[in-house]
């Protein structure tokens, strides 16, 4: 490998046309009209799209705000029947957690990563692409229900009992645990694709100490992303489950427990609010510096506080069940917690200020947002310590001084920020700058708004006003409140008004903005505004946390710079490439190949679709859904006859990185791997919350197994466990094998793995068809055969890919040098046996044991 | 001798580390604050929850239940451990701190940083732990 690195500047490539802009312009080419939409790939496109569509749920649940406060501008109100109301208030929460705030953030993410990282395109595009589809279908889908008047009418963290099948039947509720599942697919593809890229894909000297504060953040919340999401999927399911095929999670008789869902939503649903509020504070790190004209104070602390933040925001998930009943010393610990969390969220605001305190600040729209993004913020954090404490929560629990703090922390602590943001970036996104005057006028208007819509809620909140409720009785203190909070908010709604109008205007005026109208010192301002459609004809290089304002530059990026054929790299301009690098140091390691457009995304969205939707209209819909999903994939992955010339693949000019396809047999790991990694992290966590669901049940019921039911037999299941855990060796070998140019090991590993993973399937259907008891029983059965169920579609999705690695390898597709696919299968396949060592203690030794 | 070929292979370009800091003490101090917190605060709620809701360790000895004198123990346990990890990296980073010269490579800069920002990160988990010892001591356990 060090040959790789020494040679790099020495050979360059050389003849006229290999670098020129225009081969490049032409290899990161798009369709154009209705293709483009459906094809698009690259990460701008695609990010824009989040950025576009995230705004325009943004103003639908805005409307729906309003709506709101009309009906509650004055007592006994009937502008709203109850029913909308309550489809209201929970649309409103949804889409702006679910559909606009997570999405939006990631959609930021996704547009300027690369830019900021120095890299022509994400890892993964065509999964970029699927997410978004994902994302779109979701969302429409739940907004359509509103218009059809079947919205769900559950709030956004969808309580049961009341959301079950006995107190909401009907599509509603439906809509909301089918609709957030399928969504969160696409949050945690864009997750992944964040961290792989973020980890791989750095301009060389990026290391990770010199990585902008914006980049940490959004490679924190993508971790984030990973571990707070799959509990509410799990949640979801459950709560599918119960609604459509009769399991019991949560149905007290049967032994279920309604606080298993709280427990599983808020461990996801606390985490969620810092999964927003952490790339907010990105945004405020890179415009801050930028206004200041000095670079961030204390880096090292915000990395320090971001980081503890992602980490403690997991321990408070109880403070929001603080009205539940729980042991005193038990929530005592998530006081703590939420306490404690105010020491990192501190240390951000004073970095803030001392960097605004120590520079010279220059005050622009972006700046006043951040001003303002500190005034809100910091009263929403106030009054989260004061919630934190038991007995004041106790109080306000479920009051509008809830409403006015979460607004306060929300908007202040995302919207402001966001706003800035836009401020800042939109002349890199669309080459034009917004209008200063306007946008003053806005922001002045959405800052008076704001505080005249949500103070008064603390004390309407004080006063006993309780939240969700679609009238009152006039006489109780609380109409002047109400009205002053329906005034702000139309207010606001002016402000946001002109923030849009400034917006529209800008676009239809030519495009006149600098390539860094801020003088900023980030790498997204080192090309054009808007950027090309590779990004960087010459990946730059990095030797500080400010590269735009180091004094002197790399010398070998400086001779790429100027010499348009040459290369340092030898990234190819024939075909779409961009530069991996290590993950720690950032240094040069591999060309990584890129795909291009293609409408295999939307069609795998649109099964995927397909699939969850049939949980809500018919069953059957479910394994045609799999079935297609699968086919596609198979698609998605199948090399095309190009990619089979390994030469052509692995070709380059003199002195050239090693490809992507061929990095692992040099000892580098291409994103593939790390994807997979990133796939395997998610799925631990979802097991780790299915084994959480089972033994909370356990904890639930002093009777375990419930109902007079035996622990299950040993001698089969075990004899089962061996052969799934034997099967691993195959596959182990087969890797081996083909790392060594051994066809034949290869084959035989991957047929008999195969033939050992559809014994343990058989083996395991001749178990469960000898129960004489089904996942309707009880909750004991129903978490049984939903860890059992979940499993084994795991080891068929195990067979359906090695089948599809197999044909390849009797295709004679892979070769000692190309085999990650091989490997990666690999990967997943160990992973799905190791889950079942926790897996079979759960089920078959701790009804024994505990 | 032949750990540090294979993992030259497994991460070409980045295990040249000029400076001596095992990967280990680097990764395991980096993570030990989060991870022993984690666990802490896990283990602590769901022992008092089924202490209380079971009616198990509820026994008096030395006018504390037993619960309560298991939870007090695992959190000085705990905070001794990461206060273990911040020294480890505190010491680390001080001494590629003093040992500084004026030219250096990329990667002793990015060490340094890491083993400041495991300090940093333990000191913050440490506080977190340590706050969490007073409730259990004054706090009502079940009622």
């Amino acid at each position: 490998m060090t040959t790789v690195v020494s040679t790099m500047g020495k050979t360059g490539v050389n003849g006229a046309e290999v670098n020129s802009n225009d081969r490049l312009e032409q290899t990161w080419a798009t369709p154009t009209g209705i293709m483009r939409f459906l094809t698009a790939v690259n990460h701008r496109m695609v990010g824009a799209r989040y950025l576009v569509t995230g705004l325009t749920f943004f103003v639908l649940a805005g409307v729906a705000a309003l709506l709101m406060r009309i009906q509650l501008a004055v007592p006994e109100n009937t502008f709203l029947n109850p029913d909308l109301y309550n489809q209201l208030f929970t649309t409103h929460g949804t889409t702006m957690m679910f559909l606009f705030a997570v999405p939006i953030m990631e959609g930021i993410g996704i547009y300027l990563i690369p830019l900021m990282i120095g890299a022509r395109d994400m890892a993964f595009p065509k999964l970029n692409a699927f997410g978004y589809f994902v994302y779109l279908i979701a969302g429409v889908t739940i907004w359509g229900s509103l218009f059809f008047g079947v919205a769900p009418d559950g709030g956004w963290f969808n309580y049961v009992p009341l959301t079950g099948p006995e107190y909401s039947p009907g599509i509603r509720i439906d809509f909301y645990t089918t609709m957030i599942t399928f969504l969160e697919i696409a949050a945690l593809v864009a997750a992944i694709e964040l961290i792989v890229t973020i980890l791989t894909m750095r301009a060389p000297g990026m290391a990770i100490n010199r990585m902008p504060i914006f980049v940490w953040s959004i490679l924190i919340m993508a971790f984030m992303i990973v571990f707070a999401m799959p509990p509410l999927v799990v949640a979801s399911v459950e709560l599918a489950l119960d609604r459509v095929i009769g399991t019991q999670f949560f149905n007290v008789a049967a032994g279920g427990d309604p606080l298993l869902w709280q427990h599983l939503f808020w461990v996801f649903g606390h985490p969620e609010v810092y999964i927003i509020f952490v790339p907010a504070l990105g945004i405020v790190a890179a415009v801050a510096p930028t206004f200041a004209r000095r670079p961030i104070v204390a880096y090292e602390l915000l990395v320090l506080s971001l980081i503890a933040i992602g980490v403690i925001s997991f321990g408070l998930w109880v403070h929001h069940m603080f009205t539940t009943g729980l042991t005193p010393l038990g929530l005592s610990f998530f006081t703590v917690a939420s306490t404690v969390i105010g020491i990192p969220s501190g240390i951000q605001i004073f970095a803030l200020l001392a960097t605004l305190a120590s520079g010279r600040l220059i005050i622009k729209t972006a700046m006043l947002y951040i001003i303002g993004f500190v005034i809100v913020f910091v009263i929403g954090g106030i009054s989260g310590i004061m919630v934190a404490a038991v007995p004041f929560d106790q109080q306000v629990h479920d009051t509008y001084f809830v409403v006015a703090h979460f607004h306060y922390v929300l908007v202040g602590g995302a919207i402001f920020p966001l706003l800035a943001g836009t401020y800042y970036w939109f002349p890199k996104i669309t080459g034009r700058l917004l209008n200063e005057r306007l946008g003053a006028w806005g922001f002045w208007l959405f800052f008076i708004g704001f505080n005249v819509t949500f103070f008064p809620m603390h004390l309407t909140g004080f006063w006993g006003m309780p939240r969700r409720v679609y009238t009152f009785i006039p006489g109780l203190g609380w109409e002047w409140l109400n009205m002053l909070s329906t005034i702000g908010s139309f207010i606001l709604a002016v402000g946001l008004l002109l923030f849009l109008l400034d917006m529209l205007l800008a676009l239809r005026k030519p495009a006149d903005a600098p390539d860094n109208p801020w003088g900023a010192s980030t790498l997204e301002w080192a090309t054009a505004s808007p950027p090309p459609t590779y990004n960087f004809r010459t990946i730059p290089a990095v030797r500080s946390r400010d590269p735009l304002w180091e004094p002197v530059r790399d010398p070998l990026y400086e001779r790429d710079l100027a010499d348009p054929t040459w290369d340092r790299f030898g990234l190819r301009n024939d075909r779409r490439e961009s530069l991996g690098s290590s993950v720690l140091d950032a240094r040069p390691q591999q060309r990584i190949i890129l795909p291009g457009p293609t409408i295999v995304p939307f069609f795998l969205a649109l099964a995927v679709a397909f699939l969850f939707l049939g949980l809500m209209i018919n069953l059957w819909m479910v394994p045609i859904g799999a079935f297609i999903t699968f086919i596609l994939l198979a698609i998605w992955h199948w090399p095309s006859p190009e990619e089979r010339r390994l030469e052509e693949v692995t070709a380059g000019p003199p002195g050239a990185l090693p490809v992507s396809t061929v990095a692992d047999s040099v000892g580098i790991k291409p994103p593939f791997w790390w994807g997979m990694l990133g796939l395997i992290l998610i799925e631990a966590v979802v097991f780790a919350a299915l084994v959480a669901s089972y033994f909370y049940l356990h904890a639930s019921n002093q009777e375990w197994p419930i109902g007079g039911i035996k622990p299950p037999d040993l001698l089969l299941p075990s004899i089962n466990a061996l052969i799934l855990f034997a099967s691993s060796l195959p596959i182990y070998l087969a890797d081996r094998g083909i790392r060594r140019g051994n066809q034949t090991a290869l084959k035989v590993g991957l047929v008999i793995s195969f033939v050992m993973g559809l014994i343990f399937l058989t083996l395991k259907y001749i178990e469960y068809s000898s129960l004489d008891y089904n996942w309707t029983t009880n909750a004991y059965t129903s978490i049984v055969w939903t860890i059992t169920g979940f499993h084994s579609a795991h080891v068929i999705a195990l067979l359906l890919k090695t089948l599809v690695v197999g044909t390849w390898a009797f295709q004679g597709y892979f070769t000692e040098q190309r085999y990650t696919a091989v490997t990666v299968n690999g990967l997943y396949w160990h992973f799905v046996v190791i889950a079942w060592v926790p897996l079979f203690f759960t089920l078959y030794l701790s009804p024994r044991l505990i | 001798m032949s750990r540090p070929k294979s993992r030259a292979k497994s991460r070409p370009n980045e295990a040249r580390v000029s400076v001596a800091v095992p990967p280990r003490t680097l990764w395991g101090s980096l993570a030990a604050g989060a991870v022993i917190w984690s666990l802490h605060l896990i283990v602590s709620y769901a022992l008092v929850s089924l202490a209380c809701e079971r009616g198990l360790l509820q026994a008096i000895v030395g006018g504390f239940a037993l619960v309560r004198w298991l939870t007090l123990g695992l959190t000085l346990l705990a905070a001794a451990a990461v206060l273990y990890a911040t020294v480890v990296a505190y010491r680390q980073w001080r001494q590629l701190e003093q040992s500084r010269t004026g030219q250096e490579d990329d990667t002793s800069g990015r060490v340094r940083f890491m083993l400041l920002l495991a300090a940093l990160l333990n000191g913050t988990f440490l506080l977190a732990i340590t706050v969490s010892f007073f409730p259990a001591l004054f706090l009502p356990l079940c009622d």
